[in-house]
């Protein structure tokens, strides 16, 4: 008689799962309403006209009836300031580079540092501990004056020449990132070192074992690196700032050429310019992002990012 | 044999040679050149008027009557006063967020991935957004919805106005929470869940199992995050880069370090600087390596002890002497008042 | 009402979980005081479950689980006075192992009389003036006194086996008299009534062991907090049962998996509680340390007495541990027995496959009622009456129950059917396989819907083929028999012997395990294993005569995988 009873009957843990689970809805339901809000603005404001634009800027959406893709025509058809593919362009080649630089750097040092054997191997791994702590910003005055010496000495005149040479100090200093190279170097420390011996035994050349079981075991780590890089070359804003002064605005990169918009007081008439071109250019990360958010999501999350 | 072994020397260091190469060139030599540079007139373009001249340059620095060294310990106390209260926000709220995500309400997922979404986009783009949500007149959007005509982004932060650096920690929140949030999420993740089940048998709260359980299991992950936030906040520039007003004066925009590194690099009228300049970024620097390893020191293990072994073994020795004594007595009272 | 053989009972205790799997089935079981219970089953048997139901760290579904008559279906884990020692041990990594074990003692209360700390020292410290040797007793306190280090107390109180506040009494009153005993009795006299005086007037009475009692005389009982340094000596107490004290500042992952299984253990005997349960607690240490854990286990179950509900998918663990044996299969206990009867006389098909190393040897054997023998290729073995008697018995039984089940086809009729698969091991019907492919859970909505009106369930389509087989059964049919290794007789083929009713083969594989042979041939279509003493050497190329004693196999019917003949002697 009883069993029917307490079939029926949530016992405690079952009642309080349920009520922090509907608490924790709650809660973030209104987080993520909150955290949308200055993206809905944005795609909103976009595609408001100019008169919306004058009457309600405190409006998400522009009212109904009132939607237009003026400001998406405006920066896509003329010619103006805002070079937006020139950006995008600059922006993701030179990112990509950077990543894949990057990758193949810390893959092939971490390779060495951990299955290779060499005289001095601790003391070097030593010093890129001890080097992790300088911070990067004692460098960059004399990285500038290095920029503009090596500029001068090779006098280079052609515009093709000036941008490869910029994009060159803009590709490759951070690609020795110690960070990176040593999260490399603990994921291949947690792979037995049986798996490596076996393959050896097999009669594996090193460049075999890297290609064939390294690299395909590192996946998770590297789609790591490539989010970290990534983001960080995309989002880098003082460096190019530095060296793009005085360069015609078409070499811009993308984060570089948007801070244009935040140059001038913000205005009705700019506004929906600038948002329609930042909506562009989030574009393809958003892409990108909307079809690997999970991995990646997941992979940061079990890759124990750890002191 | 030794031959072989050679061999293997010299191709893991043929391999080693790209990545030292690039480290040298870019990250250990352009420190150096810094080291010198402090103590040095230097200009770049006009390289004849180049000499050491000593402790000059930290002098200067230290001067606070110069107004440009003032202007660099200004830019210091800002910045420091906002990371007191942004690094912290920065640990608490995604850790926060982290928690409730791992109830794995429904919908999580979408929540998960909404939350960081922000942590891709550029700063740019979060300028843009932001500074038209706060723009200063009417036209901004808070500015608009409240019918008011506040100058959110006007004015030196801490100085008459502290609006701006509100707008800087509401948009910093929205765009860097993300990457904290899932680093967080995914050590919480992983923490086992029998070590929740045990402390419940022992009779933990749920007051306990966030003390005992939940913050020591992911107290190194933890660790990182602040470590990395802490470094990413004292070299703060994107965020007020963009995030400013038109109308604001050289002064009013300085507000951190980098920023006063990068204006006066930036600016060519001021390259014979170079050498002050690289003084005030090794000054800098050392003041972010400090706080840096004290981080790292606080979060870090605590020393190893032996303390209760030690205690142990002389508590069996006590143990061991008053046999003795109580030799005579044929009984003796229990120790202390039992617990059943 | 309750007697010591009712303990723990559990009662038609069931688990389904959220998503509608059931994993537990109708579990009946009495557990005795200080019994050893192994439950054991291959994985996904529910084994685990049963056990974190016990525990209260999973919900029961329905049915009762009671301690010593008091139903705990509701009461949370923490209050059933039970400890847990999990298969990952559950040891929290940022303490050390006096942390570990002190775990539990630092965060709980414990209802105890309440004490006149006062009154309490001062007779303790009294009776160990006028008991012991005085001299010595000066001498020890002269010596901790002047030593350093600190916690001079505790150590007093240690070496003299007395309380805290006795101890510091001590050392107080050689501080101030020195080495006059008639000193120290009269200011102990005079704190004695000073405080007798005190209580008097507040009007707190106290019995003869200085608990505080209220009007009625009965002791009047408050939880507290246990005093560090209680806790301490209960640590050391526990880390030395368990030879842990060099560890004691050890964190859990400098420590090898015996010595974390041990942490685990110790963390669960200091609760003092009379339940213990284990999840397969052996599993993640190495072959050597799981024999040397597993006996400590046991002796550590006979030293402490409480009664241990211990899980396992291993059935040497559970033949060597326990005092009863439970056998699980998909979420239906199979047997409840003592290791001994569950051996020696398994109740069906899955018992007798699952329990024993190495396995009993089963083969499929056709029965001819008419002549009394069971055959196998050119084969034959007599039976006797009695067995056909048996077979006549068993299967009008069966017969008869299956026409009931299939009569009247319902929910408890479907279970008994998934019962009887769980013994003969074979595949469920109509498993609901669940993709988590989207298109497939479309087709599963629409599919759902045409298909439930529709005839019979596979279940029941099960069930009446079953009832056919064992109608056809009736005039004799195919039967699984069993035999256990060590029951075959087999010996060297001897030149002359005569081997009439023997059967003579060739070993596949002579494994020589020290004292015996394990030998391997074929019998009967399968690899069939039998024990001989390693006095007379084999090698595959031997030939060797075996000889099967009917009174001592097993005959199970395969369709409802239950025992039909078990040993006769």
């Amino acid at each position: 008689m009883s069993s029917r009873k307490t079939g029926k009957l949530l016992s405690k843990s079952e009642r309080t799962i349920r009520k922090e689970k509907t608490v924790s809805f709650i809660i973030l339901f209104f987080v993520t309403l909150l955290w949308m809000l200055p993206l809905v603005y944005m795609v909103g404001t976009s595609f408001k006209s100019e008169y919306d634009l004058q009457t309600h800027p405190e409006t998400l959406l522009p009212s109904s009836g009132e939607w237009t893709l003026a400001h998406y025509q405006s920066f896509l058809s003329s010619d103006s300031d805002a070079r937006i593919f020139a950006w995008l362009g600059n922006s993701l080649w030179s990112a990509l580079a950077h990543v894949g630089l990057t990758v193949l750097l810390d893959l092939l040092t971490a390779f060495v540092l951990v299955f290779l054997d060499f005289k001095g191997k601790r003391v070097f791994v030593k010093l890129l501990y001890l080097w992790m702590a300088v911070p990067g910003v004692i460098g960059t005055a004399p990285m500038f004056a290095m920029f503009a010496a090596i500029r001068n000495g090779l006098s280079i005149q052609s515009a093709a020449g000036s941008y490869a040479y910029i994009y060159f100090w803009i590709v490759v200093p951070g690609i020795s990132g110690i960070f990176n190279m040593l999260l490399m170097r603990n994921f291949f420390l947690s792979i037995p070192r049986d798996i490596v011996d076996s393959a050896r035994s097999d009669g594996a050349s090193n460049f075999k074992i890297f290609m064939r079981i390294i690299v395909p075991l590192a996946r998770s780590t590297i789609l790591l690196i490539v989010l970290f890089t990534f983001t960080g070359a995309w989002n880098s804003l003082n460096w190019p700032q530095l060296i793009f002064s005085g360069e015609t605005s078409k070499w811009w990169t993308v984060t570089m050429g948007l801070t244009k918009f935040t140059d001038s007081q913000a205005s009705a008439a700019t506004t929906g310019v600038a948002m329609a071109t930042s909506v562009f250019a989030m574009l393809p990360i958003i892409i990108v992002f909307l079809f690997t958010q999970n991995k990646m999501i997941d992979g940061m999350a079990s890759s124990g990012i750890k002191g | 044999m030794k031959k072989s072994k050679r061999r293997k020397n010299s191709v893991a260091v043929a391999l080693l040679v790209p990545y030292v190469a690039v480290f040298l060139l870019f990250s250990v030599i352009p420190c150096v050149m810094g080291f010198v540079f402090s103590f040095m007139k230097y200009n770049p373009i006009m390289p004849d008027g180049n000499k050491f001249v000593g402790f000059d340059n930290y002098e200067t620095l230290f001067n606070f009557n110069n107004t440009v060294s003032l202007k660099f310990w200004k830019s210091f106390g800002t910045m420091f006063l906002f990371d007191i209260v942004m690094v912290p926000t920065l640990i608490v709220i995604p850790l926060t967020l982290a928690y409730l995500i791992n109830l794995h309400p429904p919908g999580y997922k979408f929540f998960r991935a909404v939350i960081y979404l922000p942590s891709v986009i550029s700063v740019s783009v979060m300028g843009i957004i932001f500074g038209s949500l706060f723009g200063g007149d009417k036209f901004g959007f808070f500015n608009a919805l409240f019918g008011t005509e506040i100058k959110w982004l006007s004015g030196k932060p801490f100085d008459g106005d502290f609006l701006r650096w509100l707008v800087i920690f509401i948009a910093s929140i929205w765009w860097q929470t993300g990457t904290n949030f899932v680093i967080l999420s995914g050590a919480l993740r992983n923490i086992p869940k029998s070590l929740y089940e045990a402390c419940e048998m022992d009779g933990g709260s749920r007051w306990r199992s966030i003390v005992h359980v939940t913050l020591p299991n992911i107290k190194s992950s933890i660790g990182i995050c602040t470590f990395n936030t802490l470094i990413a906040y004292l070299g703060l520039y994107g965020q007020p880069y963009v995030l400013h007003s038109a109308e604001n004066t050289i002064d009013q925009e300085i507000v951190s370090p980098m920023m006063f590194i990068q204006y006066y690099l930036k600016n060519s009228s001021y390259v014979n600087m170079t050498g002050y300049i690289c003084a005030a970024a090794i000054v800098f620097g050392i003041i972010v390596m400090i706080f840096g390893t004290v981080e790292r020191r606080v979060m870090g293990e605590r020393k190893r002890t032996d303390k209760y072994v030690t205690e142990y073994n002389r508590l069996t020795a006590d143990a061991q002497r008053g046999i003795a004594v109580l030799a005579d007595s044929d009984s003796t009272t229990g120790g202390g008042s039992n617990v059943e | 009402m309750t007697s010591d053989k009712q303990f723990i009972t559990i009662q038609n205790v069931e688990k389904i979980y959220p998503n509608g799997e059931k994993a537990v089935y109708n579990f009946n079981l009495d557990i005795a005081r200080n019994e050893f219970i192994v439950i054991v089953g291959p994985s996904g048997c529910g084994k685990s479950t049963t056990l974190r139901m016990i525990a209260g760290l999973e919900d029961i579904t329905s049915g009762e689980i009671r301690m010593e008559g008091e139903l705990l279906n509701f009461k949370p884990c923490k209050d059933r006075k039970m400890a847990i020692v999990f298969q990952s041990y559950a040891l929290y990594p940022q303490m050390n192992v006096f942390g570990n074990i002190a775990f539990p003692l630092t965060i709980n209360k414990y209802p105890a009389p309440v004490t006149d700390e006062t009154l309490f020292s001062c007779n303790e410290v009294k009776t160990l003036v006028k008991q012991s040797n005085f001299a010595a007793l000066v001498q020890l306190l002269s010596e901790i006194s002047v030593e350093r280090g600190g916690k001079r107390a505790e150590r007093v109180a240690t070496a003299l086996n007395i309380s805290l506040s006795g101890a510091e009494r001590l050392l107080k009153l050689y501080a101030r008299f020195g080495d006059s005993a008639e000193q120290w009795l009269a200011e102990l006299q005079r704190q004695e009534e000073a405080q007798r005086s005190a209580n008097q007037q507040k009007g707190i009475a106290l019995n003869e062991s200085f608990h505080v009692v209220d009007a009625e005389g009965k002791e009047v009982i408050r939880p507290r907090k246990l005093t560090p340094f209680e806790i301490k000596k209960k640590v050391y107490e526990t880390a030395e049962k368990l030879d842990l004290t060099p560890y004691l500042d050890k964190l859990p992952r400098e420590l090898s998996g015996g010595q974390m299984q041990r942490v685990a253990l110790g963390r669960a005997i200091i609760k003092n509680v009379p339940v213990f349960l284990m999840d397969e607690p052996l599993s993640n240490l190495d072959a050597k340390l799981r024999l040397t854990m597993r006996s400590e286990i046991v002796k550590l179950h006979n030293r402490i007495g409480a009664t241990t509900v211990y899980v396992t998918h291993d059935q040497t663990e559970a033949m060597t541990m326990a005092d009863r044996i439970v056998v699980m299969s998909r979420g239906f206990i199979q047997q409840i027995d003592s290791p001994e009867d569950v051996y020696s006389a398994p109740a069906n098909l899955f018992v007798a496959k699952f329990i024993g190393s190495p396995a009993m040897n089963l083969w499929d054997m056709r029965f001819d009622r008419a002549a009394a023998t069971l055959t196998c290729g050119d084969f034959t073995l007599a039976v006797g009456k009695e067995f056909v008697r048996r077979y006549d018995e068993f299967y009008a039984e069966k017969t008869r129950e299956f026409e009931q089940i299939c009569s009247d086809f319902d929910e408890t009729a479907r279970e008994k059917i998934n019962r009887i698969l769980s013994a003969t091991g074979e595949q469920p019907q109509n498993k609901k396989v669940k993709s988590k492919n989207l298109l497939d859970k479309i087709k599963r909505l629409f599919a759902k819907k045409s298909k439930e009106p529709a005839g019979p369930s596979a279940e029941e389509q099960l069930a009446r083929e079953k009832l056919d087989a064992l109608r056809n059964c009736l005039e004799g049919g195919t039967v699984a028999v069993g035999i256990r290794p060590e029951r075959i007789v087999i010996e060297k083929v001897v030149e002359g012997k005569n081997y009439n009713g023997w059967y003579v083969t060739k070993p596949t594989i002579c494994e020589l395990l020290g004292g015996e042979y394990s030998v391997h041939f074929d019998f009967c279509g399968k690899d069939t294993v039998a024990r001989l003493d390693a006095n007379s050497p084999v090698t595959p190329s031997d030939e060797i005569a075996v000889k099967f004693d009917f009174e001592t196999m097993y005959v199970f019917d395969p369709i409802t995988g239950d025992v039909i003949k078990g040993l006769t002697r």
